[in-house]
């Protein structure tokens, strides 16, 4: 039988079946999912108690689905203390802010995130509702459509940012800062995802379409992003992801047990041609409050991304599974012999 | 090739949708199920499930149908009383989303009674991720509107900033009259008397702003986007204004306050004048005031020929400064006029067109002494005069003294100086160096 969160055991697993059903799925993204299912180590037993207790006994595919939906939701993203953050379920996986332990990476060492404006429909509908709406944040979203669909958003973000000044940009860019900031505290929204900016420097200059490609993050239209940098000492407790705080997300890949732990994870990148030849850091933490300074020290980086990625993701977690063997040896194919 | 230009997940997306709305055996179990977020490809949770559903309606010919048909079903859904029922595991995900996907589906023929009812019933509460359900509610019924019933609630929310029900404000209720249709026959076409009410009282929201001429001019532009290429929307928009007599500035936030009225009734010399114009037009020329609207500042008229081309060709200037004025201020207007005015004039001195001068002269002198900015041009000149004399004892003052007899004369280009020379009899150095600077 297949392992299931890199364990052989229980040997038969109640998702045996489970894994069985996408592996034989036409769809690329279903195998994807069973190979995350089957391979991510990093899940604890601690943390997969907690993941069962929402899967009903000898669960179909659709009850695990629901679960991992489920989980997602209601123990990642929107508690104020996910539970990626708790020793007692996450021990394996935390870098920094976990105790009185010196902390295994230089706390002043900078990271990175791309924020995607696009993606902010809900914050931005939560803002415009007059009851939370501040006055400063008013210009910026008197012409806000009232249903954001892809579309609105999109044109309403290409009138504010793509048709203003360098002024107007930074406007914008503190407005919606100063929203999340608001917003946050209120309603959580987890995890934020993160790189090192050491790693991540030599394709900032690249733009934008690179800064998704490179992080793994898909983009199904054209989008407003931009680069965010703190240290880790302001982000907190620090985490490896694992596939259970992607949740159900094709574009996750988990790092082979051969990487250390102060490298977090590694994203998969999106490009496959011509390859990628380094792997970055992949970390999570708690959302934060993020200061236009975080913004404005490197550069003031905002652009828009162009067209979708068209690699397939076969081909791009093949890709990645060959540059993970070739950095970390060919131990990594004993942990995973497919990544499809 | 096609298929290289999307996601792969939107195709995903298109095809379980495409299979979902081609079964006639569907259960209403499954839109729910996706409205939570279950049974979807893995596209991660950044986005609202309801995004990923209007992202997997297919492109081109094939849209109105299938949208039509989503709407169907959505209805279906709505009709089962969710805001009583709670379904799903996450009800309050479900009502969100499932107000959101009708607001992007816009369908009023399906969805404006479901969704009317759910309004009428009252009895919807919660949020998701903090956003109030009754705002998605509110959302999907500004963008199903088959006629007016609404009228009273987008008022209410324009007049009071609230509604007792709905959690929207003033910019709201103007969102719904700005997509509402007066009946189910006028569906595509403006409710204009209920926009023109309803941008006099945003005028009111908006009279203390410091930018209240961009805001308002920009909730114009947002109705006027909204029925692209209506030919009779300047004169539509100047009526309103007259009929629910907006404050002068937002008259002037208008834009076109030169409406030829050629196209729509056929005759060429009739117009839709801003008074600032007309009042540069020569006394010589005749026109016939037909009707005042907004308090005189807009003048329907009849002109010759000769005006009509004059009016033509000066209106661009004004309608330049206006538009372009960024300022909140009434006195701000005057002096974009009596700039406009200079700018005219100087067109006229080119021309050597004497008459239009001396009115276009008079013109701004009565506007600027009824603003209270006219300069006293005799004092004026009497401190030129002084300056003039006083640089004559030392020669290195003339320099300056140049520098500021230029500058009254750049921004008064009415100062008469030689007149005024000649009247008090400036001492031959003055004279001399008023002729240097001149």
């Amino acid at each position: 039988m297949p392992p299931v969160f890199g364990r052989n055991f229980p040997n038969p697993h109640p998702y045996d079946n489970v894994i069985a059903t996408w592996r034989s799925s036409t769809e690329p993204e279903d195998h994807a999912m069973a190979r995350n299912l089957m391979h991510d180590h990093r899940v604890s037993q601690e943390r997969e108690r907690a993941f069962d207790k929402l899967v009903p006994p000898s669960p179909t595919a659709r009850n695990l689905q629901h679960a991992i939906v489920d989980y997602f939701k209601t123990k990642v993203r929107t508690r104020k203390l996910p539970h990626y953050v708790y020793t007692a379920l996450n021990a394996t996986n935390l870098l920094t802010g976990q105790g009185p332990s010196h902390p295994v990476i230089n706390k002043d060492l900078k990271l990175v995130r791309v924020l995607d404006l696009n993606r902010l429909g809900l914050v931005y509908q939560w803002a415009m509702n007059w009851r939370n709406k501040k006055r400063e944040w008013k210009r910026s979203f008197a012409k806000f459509p009232t249903a954001p669909n892809d579309d609105q958003i999109a044109k309403w973000l290409d009138d504010e940012i793509g048709g203003g000044s360098e002024k107007q940009q930074e406007q914008l860019v503190a407005t919606v800062l100063d929203m999340i900031n608001t917003y946050s505290p209120k309603h959580p929204f987890q995890p934020t995802w993160a790189t090192t900016w050491s790693a991540f420097e030599p394709h900032e200059r690249l733009g934008p379409d690179r800064w998704l490609q490179v992080l793994g993050m898909a983009n199904p239209s054209s989008r407003w992003v931009m680069l965010l940098r703190y240290t880790v000492r302001e982000a907190g407790t620090i985490a490896r992801p694992t596939l259970l705080d992607a949740g159900w997300y094709a574009d996750h890949f988990p790092s082979p047990p051969q990487a250390p732990l102060v490298v977090g994870g590694h994203p998969m990148d999106l490009r496959i041609s011509p390859r990628a030849t380094h792997l970055l850091p992949e970390y999570i933490h708690k959302q934060i409050q993020h200061s236009l300074k975080h913004w404005t020290d490197i550069g003031g980086k905002i652009g828009r991304t162009t067209a979708p990625n068209p690699a397939s993701l076969a081909d791009q977690r093949r890709t990645h599974h060959e540059l993970l063997t070739r950095v970390y040896g060919p131990g990594v194919h004993t942990w995973m012999d497919n990544p499809m | 090739m096609a298929d290289e230009m999307e996601d792969k997940l939107v195709l995903r997306m298109r095809r379980m949708l495409g299979e979902w709305l081609a079964r006639e055996d569907w259960e209403p179990r499954q839109l729910i199920d996706w409205l939570q977020g279950y049974d979807l490809p893995p596209v991660g949770h950044d986005e609202e499930p309801y995004l990923w559903l209007l992202r997997g309606l297919p492109i081109a010919n094939e849209r109105h149908q299938a949208e039509t048909r989503l709407a169907c079903r959505v209805a279906k859904v709505l009709e089962g009383k969710p805001d009583k029922s709670s379904p799903g595991t996450r009800p309050d995900e479900v009502l969100y989303n499932l107000f959101m996907l009708a607001a992007g589906l816009g369908c009023p023929h399906q969805l404006t009674n479901p969704l009317y009812e759910i309004f009428e019933r009252g009895v919807l509460k919660g949020k998701w991720l903090g956003v109030d359900l009754r705002q998605a509610l509110q959302a999907a019924l500004i963008l199903n509107q088959l006629d007016n019933r609404l009228q009273p609630v987008w008022e209410s929310m324009v007049e009071r900033g609230e509604h007792d029900f709905l959690p929207g404000n003033e910019y709201d209720g103007l969102e719904g009259l700005r997509l509402m249709p007066e009946s189910e026959a006028t569906l595509g076409e403006p409710a204009l008397d209920a926009i023109g009410k309803a941008l006099r009282n945003m005028a009111s929201h908006l009279n203390q702003e410091p930018d209240r001429r961009q805001q308002f001019r920009s909730l114009i532009a947002k109705v006027l986007e909204t029925y692209p290429g209506r030919p009779s929307w300047n004169i539509d928009l100047v009526q309103q204004a007259d009929k629910y007599q907006w404050p002068v500035w937002a008259v002037e936030c208008l834009p076109s306050l030169y409406i030829p009225l050629k196209d729509q009734l056929c005759e060429s010399d009739r117009a839709m004048v801003w008074h600032y114009i007309l009042a540069c037009v020569p006394e010589s020329h005749k026109y016939e005031v037909i009707t005042e609207l907004c308090e005189g500042y807009v003048l329907d008229v009849k002109m010759s020929e000769e005006v009509s081309n004059f009016v033509q060709f000066i209106a661009p200037v004004f309608e330049q400064a206006r538009l372009n004025n960024p300022y909140s201020s009434d006195r701000s207007v005057i002096a974009v006029v009596a700039g406009a005015m200079s700018q005219v004039e100087l067109l006229a001195t080119i021309q050597d067109a004497h008459e239009a001068i001396t009115a276009i002269r008079q013109a701004r002198r009565r506007i600027l002494g009824r603003a209270g900015v006219e300069p006293d041009l005799d004092a004026l000149g009497e401190a030129i005069q002084k300056i003039a004399e006083w640089c004559e004892s030392e020669r290195n003052r003339e320099y300056r003294a140049r520098i500021l007899i230029k500058a009254a004369i750049q921004i008064y280009p009415m100062l008469d100086l030689k007149r005024q020379a000649k009247e008090r009899r400036w001492p031959s150095s003055a004279v001399a160096l008023l002729k240097k600077v001149a």
